[in-house]
């Protein structure tokens, strides 16, 4: 099925989104927001604190579709193993020419010490970044052993292996963010439960949450509320109540408990009126990419994904008014259980692809932003390793983090195709699910890259990440410089 | 309604009281509205009544006691349709008569589940078709469509871009339906059985709400379960999960099968995840329920699947063997058993629906979509007690239980309202006919054009709706809701329209009951208030009544009705209870008098365009955004 569909995806048309795009949503809670600091020059981000980019794969995505082993026809290897199960989910024949065809034609091979395998040509930028050493990919990495999207996303977002399907508290971009003592941007619009930080009062409590270093912004380019002209009295009919309103608010609000449910439109409304005009002033000096709107008005992904690489963009721009520590993204519609090949290789491509998003995203950065910026993808779960009967895979368990950045030291951290994969699938019984063994929990990766946006925040993003399990002889020290 | 609006009578009505022998029973006066006739027009007055009090905090299921009579009031009926039925489009009398019944008896007028409810939603005299989705399609996009613009009319065809999502929105605030049938089929189809257009043919769309509803409608006789068997077998979800095109090859044993819904049939239908049991789950329950989701084939009426040229876009399904596994399969640990999809399925809903989870699962979900995102351990301790008293599961009786109960009605419950219920609510309160409606003046449609929500098109797919906790921690959208009330306010505020052939006025004098003729700001922002916001006048408070007041009797707004010099003047609570020249100012607009019912035509368009400023006002602020208990 379908995982959970964002808001901008499920517009039908870029009439609808221009019209959603006439405003934004901005900041939830009371969070130090204000940071005033001098200006930047324009044209220019200038990035001083890190930040974690999390992307955010909702619907299982087949990773191990886009980065395979090659090809072998030696029927006790992995590349054979993966080949003959995985071939109707890549839409071939399964005969060792037309496997091999397609992985000589449609793949860059490339190695990780003694890993080789392929990445996916329409992946072209992925592979210059991999070149450049500057993609890591974590293999068997697990969050919930649940096949259930919504566990396996509840467990991914609030980084808490053990929570329940209706588990409610603090998203680990929340408390990065927290511990970092500067705020999370989701940039997709509604905030993901990532975004969510802990309760101050009891920070310790991952059941609880807060969102006071959460902002909301689906479209940094266009804040604030309707409103009267200062100082003119004699003002049109829908004024006059846009006046009422702000003096109602800004009279009320001191007298809001913030225990009253009504608490978080106050909120709203302060922030979105008072904040609007600081990031107009800034974007002013900061024109939008051409070739990054270019892709946005013409890519099937564009008003999708394109709208939150540009709120990236532009929050990077502004990162000293929105403190900005950590970016809350989403790609979603990875639940490829028919026609894999057709329903998740745009995505890869939109994604990945050169000219495509990130690519295009990288490509306005300064070198300030690229040098602190990092991006996380991970999705709530792999898929299984033999396709179904409907040229997909269904649900899965284990799965690939990127890490994809000019502070990540490339490579690939664990074992990329155990052995047992082969072994399982050539078990005889064909309704066993094999799938990719969790063997490290999310914990260390997810940590490691906290640590590295804020130094000794692991600990108190993921409290309980020594106890968890890790791959025999993996050591993700190095992951990021 | 009780003793606030206490009149003249209310004196001896009270020396009346104390008079009555002493006991277990109270007393309360109440006050029943009665048309009369002055100076040859009618008007409506509230009689003083006395009636006993009610103890009994008896309930219609266990865990579940319903409030006593003195909660039972306005507010508390209006906070029931708000929740339940986009505010209803019930006359003002109509709530005063089911504030002044028991409540169990009141409710069971208010919430139903057939086409219609005439006290719900009064008739205009317009029979929409047979009022079911595919019906009122046909109306209003039909010769006999009463929208005299004919372009209009095809945008309610079933075919239409629009179809589905215009005929259910007027479908759910047109007088003569029943808003709360829509609101349930909203839940049902868009939320816990959802779908989405985008996967389907606009017959399978029709069909599939019709058929949910009209099963839901007949469940209190046949089992809530039959609903999600009916959703289950439809075309609709079939082509939404792709399992039309599943088989199984008896020869070999295999399935060319997929998982999907599978695993949501258990786990989004009846909330059953089976967490105790991973393995036998995962390995057994959902392989053998994608092997009796396989040889579904769909067709149109007049075809059979093999003759359909289009039979991937039909609506019906014809439940075949050949390619579908023979004998038992283990699902859930019952023996399932059918040569069949459709045997299988009928076979399989009793163990589902008395499944321990889904006991559990269920009832908390129900009421976590529809009414409160503030449910403690033991509220939902009592709806589970509820659920589970019920030998067969009746959806409407628990719903009407709990609309009535001490849950509902708790001061602690909170719901944030989602897109669909702020437009609704709205589009119910504004819009004083139809024929407002098929002009488009309330701009129903805003749902879709700023808040971006489309029923049938669930924002998380299959995984439901726009939730209200969304709705309310997004930014953007109370953006929108705040700029639709300020920048494009028009709608309100507009005294005459034309549009889609028909020309409009407004005539709020024509809902807004008068006192003694007149129209006291005080009393007209009072009522406004409580149309809108159904709190009671709990956040009625003196800075909200002094901007009310202020637009309602000079059309500025607060500081520029005191000040001409000092407009952007920030008024607090405080202000007002210590400025003196602020407070008389404030007091002289509450008694002053609207022009609703002048002769003089622009005194009219002025005081409309006043209340459209008013409602704007009260629009913009939180608290038409969630609705609490009491």
């Amino acid at each position: 099925m379908k995982r959970r569909n964002d808001t901008i995806a499920s517009l039908n048309s870029r009439r609808d989104f221009l019209k959603r795009s006439l405003a934004l949503g901005l900041i939830a809670g009371t969070g130090t927001l204000f940071d005033s600091r001098p200006v930047f020059a324009a044209g220019n981000q200038n990035v001083t604190q890190r930040v974690l980019a999390n992307i955010f794969l909702g619907g299982g995505p087949d990773l191990r579709h886009a980065f395979v082993p090659p090809f072998s026809t030696v029927t006790t290897s992995v590349g054979y193993a993966y080949w003959k199960n995985k071939a109707t989910s890549h839409s071939i024949a399964n005969d060792n020419t037309s496997l091999n065809n397609r992985w000589t034609s449609d793949f860059f091979p490339v190695s990780s010490g003694s890993t080789q395998f392929g990445i996916l040509k329409r992946c072209g930028w992925l592979k210059s970044m991999w070149d450049q050493g500057n993609v890591a990919f974590v293999c068997n990495v697990f969050g919930s052993d649940s096949r259930d999207h919504d566990q396996a996303t509840t467990v991914m977002e609030l980084g808490d292996t053990t929570a329940p399907k209706s588990a409610f508290g603090s998203g680990w971009g929340g408390r990065l963010a927290y511990a970092a003592r500067g705020n999370v941007l989701a940039v997709s619009g509604y905030p993901r439960a990532f975004s969510y930080g802990p309760d101050p009062a009891a920070p310790n409590d991952l059941k609880k949450n807060s969102d006071q270093n959460v902002i909301i912004a689906s479209n940094m380019r266009d804040y604030g509320l309707y409103d009267a002209p200062r100082g003119t009295a004699s003002v049109g009919t829908n004024q006059r109540v846009a006046r009422a309103l702000r003096s109602y608010y800004a009279g009320k609000r001191p007298t809001i408990p913030d225990s009253s449910p009504y608490a978080r439109f106050f909120d709203t409304e302060e922030k979105l009126r008072s904040f609007g005009d600081q990031i107009d002033a800034r974007l002013a000096a900061f024109p939008q990419p051409a070739d990054l709107q270019t892709w946005i008005e013409n890519s099937s992904y564009g008003w999708y994904l394109g709208m939150q690489l540009r709120n990236l963009h532009d929050a990077l721009a502004c990162s000293d008014i929105v403190n900005l520590r950590v970016a809350s993204m989403e790609f979603n519609g990875w639940d490829s259980h028919d026609n894999q090949r057709n329903e998740i290789e745009g995505k890869l491509e939109a994604l990945f692809g050169d000219g495509q998003g990130l690519d295009l995203l990288y490509r306005n950065l300064s070198p300030s932003a690229q040098q602190n910026l990092v991006f996380v993808l991970d999705g709530e779960f792999g898929r299984q390793i033999r396709s179904n009967g409907g040229n997909g895979t269904d649900h899965g368990e284990g799965n690939y983090i990127i890490l994809i950045g000019n502070s990540v030291n490339g490579g690939v951290y664990g074992t990329m195709f155990p052995q047992r994969e082969v072994d399982i699938l050539a078990q005889p019984n064909r309704y066993y699910n094999p799938d990719i063994q969790g063997l490290t929990a999310i914990d260390h990766v997810f940590g490691r890259a906290c640590d590295w946006a804020s130094a000794g925040s692991k600990g108190a993003v993921f409290p309980q990440f020594a106890s968890k399990p890790i791959e025999t002889g993996l050591n993700l020290t190095g992951l990021l410089a | 309604m009780r003793s606030r609006y206490a009149g003249i009578a209310a004196g001896a009505l009270i020396a009346l009281c104390a008079s009555l022998p002493a006991g277990a029973v109270t007393y309360e006066i109440i006050y029943v509205p009665v048309t009369i006739v002055v100076n040859g027009k009618p008007v409506v007055i509230r009689r003083p009544v006395v009636r006993p009090v009610s103890s009994s905090t008896t309930g219609l299921l266990p865990g579940l006691p319903a409030v006593s009579d003195a909660t039972w009031d306005e507010t508390a009926v209006r906070k029931v349709l708000q929740i339940f039925a986009y505010g209803g489009l019930a006359r003002d009398s109509q709530v005063t008569t089911w504030a002044n019944m028991k409540p169990a008896d009141a409710i069971k007028q208010m919430l139903t589940l057939g086409t219609t409810n005439n006290l719900l939603s009064p008739s205009e005299g317009t029979t929409f078709g047979d009022g079911t989705l595919t019906g009122v399609s046909a109306f209003l996009s039909g010769a006999s469509s009463p929208i005299p613009d004919t372009d209009y009319r095809t945008d309610f065809e079933q075919d239409a871009y629009n179809g589905s999502n215009f005929t259910w929105m007027y479908a759910a605030t047109l007088r003569g339906l029943n808003p709360f049938r829509q609101k349930m089929g909203l839940f049902e189809t868009n939320y816990h059985l959802a779908v989405h257009r985008r996967s389907l043919s606009s017959e399978q769309l029709f069909a599939y709400y019709d058929r949910i509803m009209s099963a839901l409608a007949a469940s209190s006789t046949n089992g809530y379960e039959t609903v999600m068997t009916t959703a289950a077998l439809s075309a609709a979800v079939a082509r939404q999960y792709g399992h039309d095109s599943a088989r199984f090859n008896r020869s070999t044993g295999e399935c060319y099968c997929n998982e999907d819904f599978a695993r949501e049939y258990h786990q989004l239908f009846f909330g059953i995840l089976a967490l105790n049991e991973t393995d036998y789950h995962e390995n057994t329950t959902i392989k053998n329920t994608a092997k009796a989701l396989t040889d579904m084939n769909l067709y149109h009426p007049g075809f059979t699947p093999s003759t359909d040229p289009e039979p991937w876009a039909g609506q019906e399904v014809q439940y075949q063997s050949d390619q579908h596994p023979a004998g038992t399969l283990d699902i859930l640990h019952n023996a399932n058993a059918g040569t069949n999809a459709q045997q299988r399925f009928l076979n399989q809903a009793a163990a589902q629906i008395n499944h321990p989870e889904s006991l559990d699962t269920l009832p908390v979900m129900i009421v976590e979509v529809l009414a409160d995102d503030n449910l403690s351990d033991t509220k939902k301790a009592a709806l589970r007690q509820a659920w589970r008293s019920m030998a067969r599961k009746d959806m409407l009786l628990f719903l009407q239980a709990y609309a009535i109960s001490t849950l509902f009605h708790d001061p602690a419950r909170v719901k944030y309202l989602n897109s669909f219920d702020r437009h609704l609510n709205i589009t119910n309160k504004t819009a004083l006919s139809n024929t407002e409606q098929y002009a488009e003046w309330p701009r129903t449609r805003w749902l879709n054009d700023f808040d971006q929500q489309r029923p049938f098109e669930p924002m998380h797919e299959v995984f439901g709706g726009q939730t209200g906790e969304e709705t309310s921690k997004s930014a953007y959208l109370f953006q929108s809701n705040y700029d639709n009330a300020t920048e494009n306010g028009g709608r309100n505020t507009g005294y005459t329209l034309t549009r889609h052939g028909l020309t409009l006025t407004r005539n709020w004098a024509s809902v807004v009951p008068a006192t003694n003729g007149t129209y006291p700001v005080r009393s007209v922002a009072e009522w406004l208030w409580q149309r809108y916001v159904s709190d009671g006048g709990k956040n009625l408070g003196p800075l909200e009544r002094a901007h009310l007041y202020a637009l309602l009797a000079t059309g500025r707004d607060l500081a520029y009705a005191v000040s001409a010099t000092d407009v952007d003047r920030v008024i607090t609570a405080s202000d007002l209870a210590t400025d003196a020249t602020l407070a008389a100012a404030v007091n002289g607009y509450a008694a002053s008098l609207m022009n609703l019912n002048s002769a003089v035509s622009t005194e009219r368009r002025d005081a409309n365009t006043r209340v459209g400023q008013a409602i704007n006002f009260i629009l913009a602020t939180p608290y038409m955004l969630a609705q609490e208990g009491r």
